[in-house]
């Protein structure tokens, strides 16, 4: 059978937090155990119907603004998504935050906190980027903004 | 400059082999949340350390 091979990296801690759970469920290494501890991650995912969280990281991107004007704002980014401070309207000091499609630089919605961003960026990733027909992304932001609201 | 996407201090290093199949969906996930599939292997594998940390815990206490 053939199979892929990955070099990981971990630090002391990691090592040893992974050797005893390998060690605790059994395997004779931890690397052994890292294959089948992805998969049972993924599929707790799947069981519990949670996504993926995204990795995000501090960052500046564009945005076109319901007026056309194309602006650069700070923000936090994990590509192909950005949320920024403020709505479509601009940046503000208010409460709300905006998600960004950053390809085409638009902006998909606005809703109450950072975390309801992420949470649909998150829903809404696999769709983009596997392009799932299963899921309509426009629903998953109605649904989102309902649930702001 | 890019940040580095292994913890600071990463000093071991393991060969994690998987089928073609299970490739791919580690790919995917990895895709989804932006990391190479390495990163992606690393943070599951502390996650779900982490809740079986927890499930053990909870079955000693029960006994």
């Amino acid at each position: 059978m053939k199979v892929a091979t990955f070099s990981v990296r971990a630090t002391e801690a990691q090592s040893i937090r992974w050797k005893r759970a390998a060690d605790a469920e059994g395997y004779a290494s931890a690397g052994s155990w890292l294959a089948d501890a992805a998969d049972a991650y993924l599929k707790a995912r799947v069981k519990t119907g949670l996504p993926l969280p995204l990795a995000w990281h501090l960052g500046r991107f564009r945005v076109v603004l319901m007026d056309g004007r194309e602006i650069e704002v700070r923000g936090v980014v994990s590509p192909p998504f950005g949320v920024y401070q403020g709505t479509s309207h601009g940046p503000d000091g208010n409460k709300l935050r905006t998600l960004v499609h950053l390809p085409g630089r638009k902006v998909v919605a606005t809703l109450r906190s950072s975390r309801q961003c992420r949470a649909l960026a998150a829903e809404l990733a696999p769709v983009m980027i596997r392009g799932d027909p299963l899921q309509d992304p426009g629903r998953i932001i109605e649904r989102h903004q309902r649930e702001s609201a | 400059m890019a940040r580095p996407m292994w913890a600071s201090g990463a000093v071991v290093r393991y060969a994690v082999r998987g089928t073609f199949e299970q490739a791919e969906a580690w790919g995917l996930a990895a895709s989804v949340k932006g990391l190479p599939i390495p990163v992606f292997l690393a943070l599951a594998a502390d996650d779900y350390a982490e809740r079986l940390k927890r499930r053990i815990a909870r079955e000693e206490r029960k006994r």
